[in-house]
Protein backbone atom coordinates (compact mmCIF):
# COMPACT_ATOMS: atom_id res chain seq x y z
CA UNK A 1 0.00 0.00 0.00
CA UNK A 2 1.44 3.45 -1.00
CA UNK A 3 1.83 5.66 1.73
CA UNK A 4 0.90 9.22 1.25
CA UNK A 5 3.06 11.32 3.06
CA UNK A 6 1.19 15.03 3.67
CA UNK A 7 2.49 17.94 4.93
CA UNK A 8 0.12 19.80 7.75
CA UNK A 9 1.11 23.65 6.84
CA UNK A 10 0.75 24.31 10.35
CA UNK A 11 3.16 21.77 11.68
CA UNK A 12 5.74 23.79 9.32
CA UNK A 13 4.96 26.97 10.65
CA UNK A 14 6.65 25.86 14.31
CA UNK A 15 9.23 28.55 15.05
CA UNK A 16 8.08 30.99 13.30
CA UNK A 17 8.01 34.50 14.78
CA UNK A 18 4.26 34.79 14.78
CA UNK A 19 5.06 39.10 16.01
CA UNK A 20 6.72 39.81 12.83
CA UNK A 21 4.36 37.23 10.76
CA UNK A 22 1.63 39.83 10.87
CA UNK A 23 1.64 41.42 7.12
CA UNK A 24 1.66 44.78 8.45
CA UNK A 25 4.36 44.29 11.45
CA UNK A 26 6.08 42.73 8.94
CA UNK A 27 6.00 45.60 6.43
CA UNK A 28 6.82 48.01 9.49
CA UNK A 29 9.78 45.33 10.52
CA UNK A 30 10.89 45.30 6.93
CA UNK A 31 11.35 49.12 6.24
CA UNK A 32 13.11 49.46 9.86
CA UNK A 33 15.44 47.14 8.79
CA UNK A 34 16.57 48.67 5.90
CA UNK A 35 16.90 51.90 7.02
CA UNK A 36 18.27 53.38 10.56
CA UNK A 37 15.95 55.01 11.35
CA UNK A 38 12.32 56.91 10.60
CA UNK A 39 9.64 59.17 12.00
CA UNK A 40 6.15 58.33 12.60
CA UNK A 41 5.04 59.97 9.44
CA UNK A 42 7.41 58.54 7.01
CA UNK A 43 6.64 55.42 8.39
CA UNK A 44 3.19 55.95 7.42
CA UNK A 45 3.93 57.07 3.77
CA UNK A 46 6.27 54.27 3.34
CA UNK A 47 3.99 51.15 4.58
CA UNK A 48 0.85 52.73 3.26
CA UNK A 49 -1.16 52.29 6.68
CA UNK A 50 -3.36 54.02 8.81
CA UNK A 51 -2.35 56.31 11.61
CA UNK A 52 -4.04 54.14 14.24
CA UNK A 53 -3.54 50.68 12.69
CA UNK A 54 0.64 51.79 12.57
CA UNK A 55 0.39 53.32 15.99
CA UNK A 56 -0.96 49.74 17.38
CA UNK A 57 1.16 47.79 15.49
CA UNK A 58 4.11 49.69 16.74
CA UNK A 59 2.87 49.52 20.41
CA UNK A 60 3.02 46.07 20.27
CA UNK A 61 6.61 45.57 18.87
CA UNK A 62 7.78 48.00 21.34
CA UNK A 63 6.50 45.70 24.14
CA UNK A 64 8.06 43.10 22.91
CA UNK A 65 11.42 45.52 22.35
CA UNK A 66 11.33 44.80 18.84
CA UNK A 67 11.35 48.68 18.07
CA UNK A 68 12.51 51.73 20.18
CA UNK A 69 11.50 55.46 19.84
CA UNK A 70 14.13 57.95 20.55
CA UNK A 71 13.28 61.51 20.94
CA UNK A 72 15.95 63.69 19.27
CA UNK A 73 15.01 67.60 17.77
CA UNK A 74 15.19 68.55 14.36
CA UNK A 75 15.90 72.37 14.24
CA UNK A 76 14.13 73.57 17.37
CA UNK A 77 11.29 70.98 17.14
CA UNK A 78 11.25 67.64 18.97
CA UNK A 79 10.68 64.61 16.66
CA UNK A 80 10.24 60.87 17.82
CA UNK A 81 11.90 59.13 15.57
CA UNK A 82 11.70 55.02 15.17
CA UNK A 83 14.12 52.27 14.79
CA UNK A 84 14.84 48.46 15.41
CA UNK A 85 16.85 47.44 18.65
CA UNK A 86 19.26 44.80 18.15
CA UNK A 87 16.90 41.87 19.17
CA UNK A 88 14.46 43.35 17.14
CA UNK A 89 17.11 42.75 14.01
CA UNK A 90 18.34 39.70 14.86
CA UNK A 91 14.39 38.58 15.19
CA UNK A 92 13.91 39.82 11.76
CA UNK A 93 16.75 37.73 10.68
CA UNK A 94 15.93 34.57 12.45
CA UNK A 95 12.23 35.03 10.92
CA UNK A 96 13.99 35.28 7.52
CA UNK A 97 15.50 32.23 7.89
CA UNK A 98 12.40 30.32 9.55
CA UNK A 99 10.54 31.20 6.48
CA UNK A 100 13.06 29.83 3.76
CA UNK A 101 13.02 26.90 5.36
CA UNK A 102 9.19 26.27 5.89
CA UNK A 103 9.08 27.40 1.78
CA UNK A 104 11.58 24.90 0.86
CA UNK A 105 10.19 22.36 2.89
CA UNK A 106 6.57 23.05 1.20
CA UNK A 107 5.58 20.46 -1.41
CA UNK A 108 5.50 22.45 -5.12
CA UNK B 1 12.76 34.47 -3.36
CA UNK B 2 15.79 36.40 -2.54
CA UNK B 3 14.91 38.30 0.29
CA UNK B 4 18.31 39.93 0.20
CA UNK B 5 17.42 41.59 -2.60
CA UNK B 6 13.63 42.28 -2.02
CA UNK B 7 15.08 44.20 0.92
CA UNK B 8 17.66 46.29 -1.11
CA UNK B 9 14.76 46.93 -3.32
CA UNK B 10 13.08 48.02 -0.71
CA UNK B 11 15.58 50.37 0.43
CA UNK B 12 16.18 51.83 -3.20
CA UNK B 13 12.41 52.83 -3.30
CA UNK B 14 12.48 54.84 0.20
CA UNK B 15 16.10 56.41 -0.93
CA UNK B 16 13.88 57.48 -4.31
CA UNK B 17 10.63 58.16 -3.07
CA UNK B 18 12.29 60.91 -1.30
CA UNK B 19 13.49 62.79 -4.99
CA UNK B 20 9.77 62.28 -6.15
CA UNK B 21 8.83 65.76 -4.93
CA UNK B 22 10.22 67.68 -8.20
CA UNK B 23 12.35 69.63 -5.93
CA UNK B 24 15.66 68.80 -8.23
CA UNK B 25 13.31 69.19 -11.33
CA UNK B 26 12.35 73.14 -10.17
CA UNK B 27 16.21 73.61 -9.07
CA UNK B 28 17.61 72.64 -12.66
CA UNK B 29 14.60 73.88 -14.69
CA UNK B 30 15.06 78.02 -12.47
CA UNK B 31 18.50 77.14 -13.33
CA UNK B 32 18.75 76.76 -17.45
CA UNK B 33 16.01 79.60 -17.93
CA UNK B 34 17.91 81.64 -16.09
CA UNK B 35 21.15 80.91 -18.50
CA UNK B 36 18.81 80.60 -21.70
CA UNK B 37 16.59 83.90 -20.65
CA UNK B 38 20.27 85.87 -19.93
CA UNK B 39 21.84 84.45 -22.91
CA UNK B 40 18.20 85.66 -25.00
CA UNK B 41 18.35 89.44 -23.29
CA UNK B 42 21.66 89.77 -22.68
CA UNK B 43 20.59 90.92 -19.05
CA UNK B 44 23.09 89.69 -17.00
CA UNK B 45 21.92 90.12 -13.84
CA UNK B 46 19.31 87.84 -14.78
CA UNK B 47 21.14 84.89 -13.90
CA UNK B 48 22.07 86.27 -10.43
CA UNK B 49 18.16 86.91 -10.19
CA UNK B 50 17.41 82.97 -11.45
CA UNK B 51 20.10 81.68 -9.00
CA UNK B 52 18.76 83.08 -5.74
CA UNK B 53 15.11 82.26 -7.51
CA UNK B 54 16.79 78.62 -7.19
CA UNK B 55 17.00 78.81 -3.20
CA UNK B 56 13.13 78.52 -3.10
CA UNK B 57 12.75 74.53 -4.05
CA UNK B 58 14.68 74.17 -0.90
CA UNK B 59 12.34 76.49 1.13
CA UNK B 60 9.59 74.49 -0.43
CA UNK B 61 11.20 71.14 0.95
CA UNK B 62 11.55 71.84 4.27
CA UNK B 63 8.15 74.18 4.78
CA UNK B 64 6.14 71.94 2.50
CA UNK B 65 7.67 68.82 1.09
CA UNK B 66 9.32 67.17 5.21
CA UNK B 67 6.58 67.86 6.93
CA UNK B 68 4.10 65.35 4.53
CA UNK B 69 6.82 62.89 3.87
CA UNK B 70 8.44 62.26 7.01
CA UNK B 71 12.01 62.09 8.29
CA UNK B 72 14.45 59.01 7.49
CA UNK B 73 18.29 58.40 8.62
CA UNK B 74 19.32 55.87 5.76
CA UNK B 75 21.78 53.21 6.80
CA UNK B 76 25.13 54.22 7.23
CA UNK B 77 26.50 52.37 3.92
CA UNK B 78 23.53 54.84 2.25
CA UNK B 79 25.37 57.82 4.24
CA UNK B 80 28.72 56.69 3.30
CA UNK B 81 27.85 56.66 -0.64
CA UNK B 82 25.60 59.93 -0.63
CA UNK B 83 28.58 61.63 1.21
CA UNK B 84 30.96 59.93 -1.94
CA UNK B 85 28.34 61.43 -4.06
CA UNK B 86 28.40 64.80 -3.15
CA UNK B 87 32.55 64.53 -2.94
CA UNK B 88 32.36 63.68 -6.28
CA UNK B 89 30.08 66.23 -7.29
CA UNK B 90 32.13 68.94 -5.36
CA UNK B 91 35.24 67.72 -7.17
CA UNK B 92 33.61 67.72 -10.59
CA UNK B 93 32.01 71.37 -9.61
CA UNK B 94 35.17 72.69 -8.73
CA UNK B 95 37.30 71.26 -11.45
CA UNK B 96 34.38 72.98 -14.25
CA UNK B 97 34.96 75.71 -12.63
CA UNK B 98 38.89 75.83 -12.13
CA UNK B 99 38.69 75.36 -16.12
CA UNK B 100 36.16 78.08 -16.43
CA UNK B 101 38.16 80.52 -14.66
CA UNK B 102 41.64 79.45 -16.21
CA UNK B 103 39.95 79.86 -19.78
CA UNK B 104 38.64 83.56 -18.58
CA UNK B 105 42.00 84.16 -17.08
CA UNK B 106 43.54 83.51 -20.28
CA UNK B 107 40.91 84.79 -22.58
CA UNK B 108 40.75 88.32 -20.59
CA UNK B 109 44.60 88.62 -20.55
CA UNK B 110 44.87 87.53 -24.55
CA UNK B 111 46.50 84.63 -23.89
CA UNK B 112 44.83 82.00 -25.68
CA UNK B 113 46.40 80.11 -28.05
CA UNK B 114 44.31 81.53 -31.08
CA UNK B 115 43.43 77.81 -32.25
CA UNK B 116 41.68 77.33 -28.18
CA UNK B 117 40.29 80.54 -28.68
CA UNK B 118 39.09 79.47 -31.93
CA UNK B 119 37.43 75.78 -30.94
CA UNK B 120 36.34 77.56 -27.85
CA UNK B 121 34.30 79.77 -29.69
CA UNK B 122 33.05 77.36 -32.03
CA UNK B 123 32.25 74.82 -29.48
CA UNK B 124 32.28 76.16 -25.88
CA UNK B 125 28.54 75.86 -25.61
CA UNK B 126 28.35 72.28 -26.16
CA UNK B 127 31.63 71.34 -24.16
CA UNK B 128 29.71 72.78 -21.07
CA UNK B 129 26.67 71.58 -21.85
CA UNK B 130 28.71 67.82 -22.34
CA UNK B 131 30.09 68.58 -18.91
CA UNK B 132 26.44 69.58 -17.25
CA UNK B 133 25.06 66.93 -18.75
CA UNK B 134 27.77 63.73 -17.20
CA UNK B 135 27.39 65.43 -13.78
CA UNK B 136 23.28 65.04 -14.72
CA UNK B 137 23.88 61.47 -15.52
CA UNK B 138 25.95 61.03 -12.27
CA UNK B 139 23.20 62.16 -10.21
CA UNK B 140 20.77 60.06 -12.20
CA UNK B 141 22.59 56.67 -11.63
CA UNK B 142 23.74 57.87 -8.08
CA UNK B 143 19.80 58.39 -7.12
CA UNK B 144 18.49 55.92 -9.93
CA UNK B 145 16.05 58.19 -11.22
CA UNK B 146 15.16 57.45 -14.55
CA UNK B 147 14.24 60.94 -15.69
CA UNK B 148 17.48 62.63 -14.37
CA UNK B 149 19.05 60.85 -17.85
CA UNK B 150 16.51 62.13 -20.15
CA UNK B 151 17.31 65.63 -18.49
CA UNK B 152 20.86 65.41 -19.22
CA UNK B 153 19.95 64.17 -22.77
CA UNK B 154 17.73 67.13 -22.75
CA UNK B 155 20.52 69.29 -21.95
CA UNK B 156 23.34 68.01 -23.99
CA UNK B 157 21.01 68.53 -26.95
CA UNK B 158 19.70 71.56 -25.57
CA UNK B 159 23.49 73.06 -25.78
CA UNK B 160 24.71 71.22 -28.90
CA UNK B 161 21.64 73.40 -30.43
CA UNK B 162 22.53 76.66 -28.93
CA UNK B 163 26.04 76.21 -30.50
CA UNK B 164 24.74 75.51 -33.44
CA UNK B 165 22.54 78.17 -33.44
CA UNK B 166 25.21 81.29 -32.20
CA UNK B 167 25.70 82.42 -35.67
CA UNK B 168 21.78 83.90 -35.29
CA UNK B 169 21.77 85.04 -32.17
CA UNK B 170 19.32 82.65 -31.11
CA UNK B 171 21.43 80.27 -28.50
CA UNK B 172 19.25 81.14 -25.51
CA UNK B 173 16.35 79.66 -27.70
CA UNK B 174 16.95 75.65 -26.78
CA UNK B 175 18.06 76.44 -23.14
CA UNK B 176 15.35 78.19 -22.42
CA UNK B 177 13.14 75.77 -23.61
CA UNK B 178 15.03 72.76 -21.84
CA UNK B 179 14.62 74.90 -18.82
CA UNK B 180 11.17 75.69 -19.14
CA UNK B 181 10.47 71.83 -20.08
CA UNK B 182 12.71 70.98 -17.08
CA UNK B 183 10.43 73.38 -14.65
CA UNK B 184 7.32 72.49 -15.82
CA UNK B 185 7.81 68.59 -15.27
CA UNK B 186 9.01 69.79 -12.05
CA UNK B 187 6.07 71.60 -11.03
CA UNK B 188 3.91 68.97 -11.88
CA UNK B 189 6.11 66.34 -9.98
CA UNK B 190 5.65 68.61 -7.14
CA UNK B 191 1.42 68.98 -7.67
CA UNK B 192 1.62 65.28 -7.81
CA UNK B 193 3.46 64.75 -4.40
CA UNK B 194 1.13 67.43 -3.21
CA UNK B 195 -2.02 65.55 -4.39
CA UNK B 196 -0.81 62.33 -3.13
CA UNK B 197 0.77 63.60 0.26
CA UNK B 198 -1.79 65.91 1.93
CA UNK B 199 -0.89 67.53 5.26
CA UNK B 200 -1.00 65.10 8.22
CA UNK B 201 -3.83 65.92 10.49
CA UNK B 202 -1.78 63.62 13.45
CA UNK B 203 0.42 65.30 15.71
CA UNK B 204 4.34 64.56 13.96
CA UNK B 205 5.87 64.66 17.46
Amino acid sequence: MATDKKVNPSSQMVGIDKLIHEPARYNIMAHLYVIQSADFLSLQRQTGLTWGNLSSHLSKLEKAAYIAMEKEFIGKKPHTMLHLTDEGRTAFDNYRVSMKKVLKRLPV
Amino acid sequence: MNTNLELKELERKIFTSYFNDGMWDLYGGIVLLGFGLTMLTNLDYLIVAFIALAMVPLIIRNRVVIPRLGVVKFSPERQAKTRKSKLAAMIALTFTALLGMVFFILYSANAMPYWLENWMHDHFLTFFGGMVAVLVLAAAFLVSVKRFYLYAIAVFIAFFLASTLRSQDMEGIPITVAGGLILSWGIFILVRFLRNHPQSQEEIT
